[in-house]
């Protein structure tokens, strides 16, 4: 190959490279998988490692029932599954899977940020299912004109899991325990007696899910980040009640410091890491079983206690969503896919088995399979302990688009009081003027 | 780069064209993929910083992205933290990798392969594997790390809950990470010194250091620019440390520039903000860069 | 490091053997200290591959263990049964290869253009495309991934590939390079009457046998590593590179880290090995560099 010597043969050359270039992709584009509108339809669902289980499970049946659909379900994987959506949601909601799974603290957010983004679910007769789901949850997926764009999929409410042989070896009875102030008095006791720690905390915050516990407490009072309004519920009065807890009970050498994330969090299942409770929600009661086998019998569980006395002993925990993609070529597929395995017990069954998902599906509480003792903890009626809670007239969660924000503000007042023993209600203070300066939102009054 | 070569003789008529065309020739696949790919993605970026996300619109709201992030409490600290660790690390990683380039250049060394391939591990470690790894290396209590400073009778250290050590794992983590990738580059560039130079200075009676300092560093004076420039870009840019092992904690103590940047795009949906950071960014990289050009053109003169 | 390159015979002949003696000493010191930082560095690795020994309920105890256990083969069995893994390292091969040969290829082009070469723009060209790095790729992910959708690339190699060409670093690498190749090398191949493009191909490329031995390792590590984009643009599993496919091991509650740690063990062998092989065209360049004289 000479250089070329004129402008002309130059020109021709690029025009060859670029041609060069087009065959190129063209060639390995046509190895790669097409989709095709005509004839049968091929539904794609993303979602991760368990709740894909489930819907695998279901398909068959569906397959059956409907001969022209096939149902594909690719696992992503969690956290990556949030970028992926998310990228294709500032796309214009452009190259997204027809039915995505979708967390409640990420539900907001989308349907806020990307009103286009999501299939209004309303449209296609949603609201009919309404009264088979937790209230709580369902509220989550609604916009403000109460437009439906998620199906409840899992659910999960809070509930402490603890070791009753140390319990017992410290003299402590749980059922006189009302509240988790008379919790950290036992905490004491118990370290005294028995050398354990009453439950850890990730006090660097070097995973999102430190701020788990403080949720939880919050929950208990009736308050979240934000309130009905979605003005900065961060600093009210509960939400400084309930860090002013954790910070006493630190201070009374009662929480261990254990960092986030699953195999920290597994070394406390197993026993390992010197902790007797563990402030959690319901999908954990099925970790127990695979991961701390020898602990069979000594694990209990039981709903959590009140902050003040006679308050509430239960709080929602979030759970998940089937959405569709507004951009999908076949909606109507994806909805029967979505009403199928969300909302008829046979298709629940099928995602019950397949995943063991605690389901909102509520028609599914009392089926026979779902009211079995549970043998692992003392043979307790472990889903009926859920379902109780879960019927609870518990105030909703209120995420809106700046959950990610304020969870970070909080997170960091947390760190501070825990570390470097700020008060509780300076550093919530701050946290709220910083995130209502982030996001101009009110404070709440 | 200092020399440029005209082509071969042409006839006068065409000189001028063709010593431009074949420049041309061999830049044009680079810039065709560059404008194909790049262009659009970086200048579509920049419309964005101007604009902000209400209710799915992207509307546009000039310099308020810029103004927002000036007063930006946050953004300061990252700023902060990311210069911080790059004025500590980069230097420290770059020493250590010259003197290692140099050790795996010395006919002294012995088992160099596996020595070479036992640095350049750590480099081939993908996000995933590094953040399970290093979680699992730095814990407080059964860590691999205390329990080796423990066995020699030093104090266990909260690697990742105190902010000053969660620096320190930070900067030790990028060092880990990529001290091989540097010296590789050096390593490269060594083998291109004439080795009839060495032998000009040895013949002089020059001492090792001597030699080192007039033939060696000299030698690699091209790698030395590329990696400092290289490692001021991606320290500034840095986000997987922090994203793995800290989560920008404790306390934004190790929130970087990247890290913010991430959350306000992925986390916050905010991308326009992060676009403007993203651009605040490209600014202070070019500013430093500069700087930097400015210093080591000085310094060869 | 005196005349480092004479072969041991001739220096021998020089030397008085307590010069030798020294030498070993410092021999001995050089290989202690670089063993050490060795040993610093690997120790993760090991940990790496003694984890993959062990199912997924026994990996993470107190304390670590340190020793194989003999879970390997069916971590390594349910990873390519199960998780589709072989599609995924066959889809990363093609795929960094590919772009790898293409790009460094095209880089040295490039580079040698910016080196040895004046054109009108020339500062003007490079500067854009070394500050176009310095944009985080967070902020040009979104219209990046727009383009494929316009394009109908999703899912596809070329979507991987193409983007991945016009890397500035590897640009930037083979300038600085380029700019060490002698000008009367150059001048001599086309005294001797060599077109410029075989010029290039003949006589500059093989002068820079080092540098584009590194320079491939870089490209090649950059694709086969590369995460958040692909895992945009794939769609289905069978189209998955390596990173993505270990990413969709992840779950919130049930994460398989047997099968994730040895995916990641097995994600770093192939560049082990290129590395391996790579690294005797260093070693190459260094003999040319003595056999000259």
């Amino acid at each position: 190959m000479t250089y070329p010597h004129t402008a002309r043969s130059r020109a021709r050359r690029i025009g060859a490279v670029v041609a060069g270039a087009a065959v190129f992709a063209g060639a390995l584009t046509a190895c790669s998988p097409e989709s095709s509108d005509d004839g049968p339809v091929t539904i794609t669902v993303w979602t991760w490692d368990q709740p894909g289980q489930g819907l695998e499970a279901a398909i068959p049946a569906f397959e059956d029932a409907h001969p022209d659909i096939t149902v594909k379900v690719e696992n992503v994987g969690n956290p990556a599954i949030w970028d992926k959506i998310t990228t294709g949601m500032a796309a214009g909601g452009s190259g997204l899977a027809d039915i995505m799974n979708i967390g409640v603290d990420y539900m907001g957010n989308y349907i806020e940020t990307f009103p286009d983004g999501f299939a209004n679910l309303s449209e296609m007769g949603a609201d009919d299912l309404e009264s088979d789901f937790p209230a709580t949850l369902w509220g989550s997926a609604q916009d403000t004109s109460g437009n439906v764009y998620g199906i409840p999929y899992e659910v999960n409410t809070n509930v402490v899991f603890y070791r009753e042989d140390l319990f017992e070896e410290a003299g402590i009875d749980m059922d006189s325990i009302a509240t988790w102030d008379q919790l950290l008095d036992a905490g004491v006791t118990l370290k005294e007696k028995t050398g354990s720690y009453l439950f850890a905390m990730d006090k660097a915050a070097s995973e999102s899910d430190s701020a788990n516990l403080w949720q939880i407490l919050a929950r208990l009072q009736g308050t979240f980040f934000f309130n009905k309004d979605g003005d900065i519920a961060l600093s009210d009065t509960g939400s400084v009640a309930a860090l002013d807890f954790l910070k006493r009970a630190n201070d009374a050498g009662i929480v261990a410091d254990i960092p986030g994330g699953w195999d920290n969090l597994m070394t406390q299942v197993k026993g390992e890491a010197n902790v007797a409770l563990l402030a959690s929600a319901s999908w954990m009661a099925g970790v127990f079983p695979d991961n701390a086998p020898d602990l069979a019998g000594k694990w209990a569980v039981r709903r959590p206690p009140a902050m003040v006395e006679g308050g509430y002993t239960a709080a929602s925990a979030g759970g998940t969503f089937l959405s569709i993609a507004e951009s999908s070529a076949h909606k109507d597929a994806a909805w029967e896919f979505v009403k199928f395995s969300m909302a008829t017990l046979e298709g629940q069954e099928l995602v019950y088995e397949g995943a063991g998902l605690f389901p909102s599906y509520s028609p599914m509480w009392s089926t026979d399979a779902f009211t079995a003792p549970n043998d692992y903890f003392d043979g307790e009626l472990v889903n009926q302990l859920f379902v109780e809670a879960l019927s609870e007239d518990t105030p909703p969660d209120y995420y809106t688009s700046d959950y990610a924000k304020a969870l970070k503000a909080y997170t960091d007042a947390q760190t501070q009081v825990l570390l470097s023993g700020a008060d509780p209600q300076e550093a919530l203070d701050a946290a709220a003027d910083l995130l209502a300066q982030q996001t101009g939102r009110d404070i709440a009054s | 780069m200092s020399t440029t070569i005209r082509p071969a003789a042409v006839p006068r008529r065409r000189r001028r064209i063709s010593r431009w065309a074949t420049p041309f020739a061999f830049l044009a696949p680079v810039l065709l993929l560059f404008l194909s790919f790049k262009a659009y993605p970086v200048l579509y970026a920049l419309y964005l910083s101007f604009t902000t996300n209400e209710a799915g619109q992207q509307l546009f709201v000039g310099f308020d992205n810029y103004i927002r992030l000036a007063s930006d409490p946050l953004f300061r600290i990252a700023l902060g933290n990311t210069v911080l660790i790059l004025v500590v690390q980069v230097p420290i990683m770059l020493v250590t990798a010259v003197f290692l380039a140099v050790a795996f250049n010395s006919r002294l060394l012995r088992g160099r392969t596996v020595f070479r391939v036992a640095y350049f591990i750590p480099i081939v470690m993908g996000l995933v594997a590094y953040g399970i790894l290093f979680s699992a290396l730095l814990k407080y209590d059964d860590g691999l790390v205390n329990f080796a400073l423990s066995s020699i009778g030093l104090p266990k250290v909260p690697w990742l809950a105190d902010p000053f050590w969660a620096k320190m794992a930070i900067v030790l983590a990028l060092s880990w990470h990529y001290v091989g990738n540097n010296a590789v580059i050096y390593l490269a560039q060594l083998q291109a010194i004439p080795t009839e130079l060495y032998e000009a200075a040895a013949v002089d009676g020059a001492s090792r250091w001597q030699q080192f300092r007039n033939v060696t560093l000299p030698g690699l004076r091209p790698a030395l620019v590329l990696t400092i420039v290289l490692s001021t870009i991606g320290t500034l840019q840095l986000f997987d440390e922090p994203y793995v092992l800290t989560n920008g904690g404790p306390n934004n103590a190790t929130l970087t520039i990247g890290m913010y940047l991430y959350q306000n795009a992925f986390q916050y949906f905010d991308f326009g903000y992060a676009s403007a950071i993203g651009y605040a960014l490209t600014l202070i990289v070019a500013l430093v860069s500069v700087i930097q050009m400015l210093i080591l053109r000085r310094r060869a003169s | 490091m005196t005349a480092q390159l004479t072969t041991p015979r001739r220096a021998s002949a020089r030397r008085t053997s307590q010069h030798r003696r020294r030498e070993a000493t410092r021999s001995g010191f050089l290989t202690v200290f670089v063993a050490l930082g060795a040993l610093v560095m690997i120790v993760p690795f090991l940990w790496l591959i003694v984890a993959t020994t062990y199912p997924t309920s026994e990996i993470f105890t107190v304390p670590p263990h340190v020793w194989f256990g003999d879970y390997f083969w069916q971590n390594l069995t349910t990873l390519f049964q199960s998780r589709g893994f072989g599609d995924a390292l066959r889809n990363s091969l093609v795929v960094a290869t590919v772009t790898t040969v293409i790009a460094v290829f095209i880089c040295s082009a490039a580079g040698y253009a910016f080196a040895k070469f004046t054109f009108p723009g020339r500062n003007v060209i490079f500067v854009v495309i070394i500050a176009s790095l310095a944009l985080p790729s967070q902020v040009t992910l979104v219209p990046l991934f727009q383009m494929m959708v316009e394009l109908g690339w999703l899912n596809t190699y070329p979507s991987l590939i193409l983007p991945n060409l016009a890397v500035p670093f590897g640009i930037f690498l083979m300038r600085q390079s380029m700019s060490s190749v002698p000008d009367e090398l150059i001048q001599a191949a086309r005294v001797d009457g060599a077109g410029e493009f075989r010029t290039f191909l003949q006589i500059v490329l093989p002068t820079v046998r080092p540098a584009l031995a590194a320079c491939s390792i870089f490209l090649f590590l950059g694709q086969w590593n590369d995460f958040v984009y692909p895992l945009v643009v794939l769609r289905t599993q069978d189209a998955y590179t390596v990173p993505v496919a270990l990413a969709s091991l992840q779950g919130v509650s049930s994460t398989d880290y047997g099968a994730l740690l040895t995916g990641t063990l097995v994600s770093i062998t192939p560049v082990l090995i290129l590395f391996l092989f790579l690294q005797r065209h260093f070693v190459a360049g260094l003999l040319a560099g003595s056999v000259k004289q």
